[in-house]
């Protein structure tokens, strides 16, 4: 891990902040850029292939970090995801290959195994494009081996806090076509070390996929968050929309998120201090009484919503998942042990294959590579630190309502033939300037070579950040036709 | 020497008066509470990693007498700036041992004494970013006389993550206290049992390489001498022989350890300042622990460091650029 020149040139003392160096550091030198292929509060993500004939032509998902704020040192969530990472092993959790340092500007660079596709494109491609619901096999084994990916790192005292479909990606054609990696560890957080107050950095998961117990202001989560998101993913499969699509306050650091708890009783009913005991010592649930008790919802209309009938085991795993006392929900171990999983189809490894012959193989998109983007362009574009300091990720919350993909995007991996041409690149890159427009609402600045009408399209997008938009799916723009 | 102690001493009082509130010491240990006890997988699976990290490898870390008083005024400064920061203790704990992985791992020129100070400021930087709510910025750990930039900073902290492979998650002691506190004091250790052993451990810091010993080993030999300080080994024996899962627990080990914190708190209590009161509340041990340091880490300097020292001419030096 690691490359060998870092510890001999870790002390100097020079300035270093030029990132127009003519000549490519030595790391760099081993990898062929394709392009970028998304961007986040955390930096950017570039495909590229490796040039050591061992491997020759792997494709590598490149993470670069931002530059955290003068004098604050290296990023504590890169210290933190990079940390993690070193620490575990699954098959179903990114593989983090390599770590790069850039001394010149002292920027990390993380290389990690390429995925072609995540649950948000899957999801998006079966709802807007092929008008089918995903078949059961492949709806069980993605969440098979979710789960059992999850567990290895709940048993790891690892909860991940932010899982959402963009954050589960599932590998394309390669050594292990349709596996499941769960990436994006950003914001996991140990807790074999003590348990820590939610509130810490402001950070909280995506509101859409966020516990009850977190959105009532509980101060301590444990793993049961991300068996939330989990439920919350499970029924976005089965129906192909997101379950709780509330519209997300924005007001202070963290907002309570009245319209996101309503949404959830509105389909689960209230909840009950009969049925979730302690719901009566969480904060908001005080101290917005009547808008949060005001309004009752009586019986839970969830296998309506994910059309199940009542018996159906699916609709029983769900339900568990779903379950508002966080310590009576479904826990990841006991959810690899459910009926559901051992009534056919029975969960395969590669969940892309059709589970019968004869079958029609659903054929996904494949991520879109924006080529004018090389590692020296983009790092002189970054754009301006807000003044609060570092990037709240807080604030991209719910923030994939948007039609077009306005997530940070984890990682991925591409075959050989699949680099876009130089023309897609007005269908590509809304999809990344978006992003950066959560941290930098208006004020990114012109990409060079950037075309105008991608930069229409980014000024589309900032436009786009309205929470009243958050309803639904937006129409495509047009220009994604290009 | 004279210099810094003088000064670290100033420190210490400044640190009693404005940092050591009552409300701050609940907090620092109040996490250790939350602790679940640990059950026989999770030990296995923390154990198991322990020897992952590094600890308690065949050969035992020598450094040269000047290192060794470098580190122990590292140690002293940075238990002084996590009272100052209201860090927690585990952060000290935590930045100590990354001190200790680092020395073993990039042996540092007996010339090069300030890139010691150096590499204390990343390693507590690192620590309070893995750990703290609040982190400050790099220009607020402010070493000595040394200013360095935070450039410099930032790249010593970048040379740390990479010499320690990135792996910060180290395994402390303080993930066992619950478990052994439960074990050993047949499941209702007193009140404040914790903050004793804790307040042991960090002594300890200075007297042994957290290299040498497993975390585990050190938690269990803290909570055994605060449990009584004169078992013997058969005691000893028969107390590991009680835990049902100690497989992870070597006699030896324990009773090495063991011997040493005996020591360390029979000295402790042969000084004034720590007997001010016979019910030792976590607030004021909390407070003993950090003032006890300066006149122990200058002492340790002199003479109470007993390891050899001699000068190895293949180890690689460290040169900074």
């Amino acid at each position: 891990m690691g490359d060998g020149n870092t510890t001999n040139r870790g002390v100097t003392t020079g300035t270093g902040t030029s990132n127009n160096n003519s000549e490519k550091p030595e790391w760099l030198q081993q990898y062929n850029l394709i392009g970028k292929i998304g961007e986040g509060t955390y930096g950017l993500v570039f495909l590229a292939r490796t040039k050591s004939p061992a491997n020759r032509g792997k494709a590598i998902a490149i993470k670069k970090f931002k530059q955290s704020k003068d004098g604050d040192g290296v990023s504590p969530t890169a210290i933190r995801e990079i940390m993690l990472l070193r620490e575990i092993t699954h098959e179903n959790v990114v593989k983090l290959v390599n770590v790069h340092i850039n001394h010149a500007d002292m920027s990390l660079y993380l290389a990690f195994d390429y995925a072609e596709y995540d649950l948000y494109e899957i999801i998006r491609h079966h709802r807007d494009k092929v008008n089918h619901t995903i078949n059961p096999y492949t709806v069980k084994s993605l969440l098979w081996q979710l789960l059992n990916g999850l567990n290895y790192l709940h048993s790891n005292w690892i909860i991940h806090r932010d899982l959402k479909p963009s954050n589960i990606l599932v590998m394309g054609d390669g050594e292990e076509p349709g596996v499941v990696k769960i990436a994006d560890f950003g914001l996991a957080r140990i807790y074999q070390a003590p348990l820590k107050f939610l509130s810490e950095n402001g950070v909280v998961v995506t509101i859409w996929y966020r516990a009850p117990e977190l959105l009532l202001g509980a101060k301590h989560y444990t793993s049961a968050v991300d068996m939330w998101a989990v439920g919350c993913i499970f029924a976005e499969l089965l129906t192909l929309k997101p379950l709780f699509q509330g519209a997300e306050a924005k007001s202070s650091q963290n907002p309570f998120q009245l319209d996101q708890l309503d949404k959830i009783f509105k389909i689960l009913g209230h909840p009950t201090t009969e049925k979730w005991p302690t719901l009566a010592t969480l904060p908001h649930w005080h101290s917005d009484l009547q808008h949060i008790q005001g309004r009752k919802y009586e019986t839970n209309g969830l296998h309506s919503v994910v059309h199940l009938p009542l018996k159906n085991p699916a609709y029983d795993l769900l339900s568990k998942m779903l379950e508002y006392d966080p310590k009576k929900r479904i826990t990841a171990a006991q959810a690899l042990e459910h009926e559901y999983f051992r009534i056919e189809p029975q969960p395969g490894r590669n969940a892309l294959v059709p589970s019968q012959p004869g079958e029609k193989v659903v054929n996904y998109p494949t991520r879109p590579v924006d080529a004018n983007t090389d590692f020296e362009g983009t790092t002189s574009l970054q754009p301006p630190q807000p003044a609060s300091g570092n990037p709240v990720p807080g604030n991209m919350a719910g923030a994939h309502a948007m039609s077009n993909r306005n997530v940070p995007r984890p990682m991925a991996a591409v075959g050989m033939q699949r680099m876009q041409p130089q023309g897609m690149m007005g269908y590509n890159f809304p999809s990344q300037a978006g992003a950066a427009g959560g941290i930098n609402p208006g004020g990114m600045p012109m990409q060079r070579g950037m075309t105008a009408q991608a930069h229409q399209q980014q000024q589309q997008q900032l436009r786009r950040k309205d929470p009243g938009m958050m309803q639904g799916y937006p129409p495509q723009q047009k220009s994604r036709r290009l | 020497m004279d210099d810094s102690s003088f000064s670290a001493g100033l420190l210490c009082q400044e640190s009693e008066q404005t940092f050591l509130e009552e409300e701050e010491e609940e907090d620092t240990f109040s996490d250790l509470k939350n602790h679940s006890v640990l059950d026989d997988e999770q030990l296995k699976i923390l154990t198991d990693k322990e020897i992952s990290f590094g600890f308690k490898s065949d050969k035992s870390l020598v450094l040269s007498q000047e290192i060794e008083c470098a580190r122990l005024e590292s140690i002293a400064w940075i238990l002084n700036t996590r009272a100052a920061f209201g860090f927690r203790f585990q952060t000290a704990y935590l930045s100590v041992t990354y001190l200790d992985r680092f020395l073993s791992r990039k042996p540092i020129d007996s010339e090069k004494l300030w890139a010691i100070k150096l590499v204390s400021v990343a390693c507590l930087s690192l620590a309070a970013k893995m750990e703290e709510i609040n982190v400050p910025a790099l220009t607020e750990f402010q070493i000595d006389e040394y200013d360095f930039g935070s450039n410099v900073k930032q790249r010593m902290e970048l040379l740390v993550l990479n010499t320690l492979n990135w792996r910060l998650r180290s395994v402390t002691p303080f993930v066992f206290l619950h478990y052994f506190s439960t074990k050993f004091f047949n499941d209702s250790p007193p009140n404040n049992v914790l903050s004793r052993t804790v307040a042991l451990i960090l002594n300890a810091m200075r007297e042994i390489n957290l290299m040498d010993h497993r975390p585990s080993i050190i938690a269990a030999a803290a909570t055994l001498v605060v449990l009584d300080q004169r078992l013997t080994r058969e005691a000893l024996e028969f107390k590991l022989n009680s835990i049902s899962y100690s497989g992870f627990l070597e006699i030896e080990d324990l009773l090495a350890c063991y011997s040493k914190m005996q020591k360390l708190d029979t000295e402790k209590l042969d000084m004034p300042k720590s007997v001010n009161s016979p019910d030792l509340s976590p607030t004021q041990l909390g407070r003993t622990s950090v003032l006890d340091y300066p006149s122990v880490s200058s002492a340790g300097c002199s003479n109470k460091r007993k390891r050899l020292t001699f000068e190895d001419d293949d180890q690689s030096t460290y040169k900074p650029k």
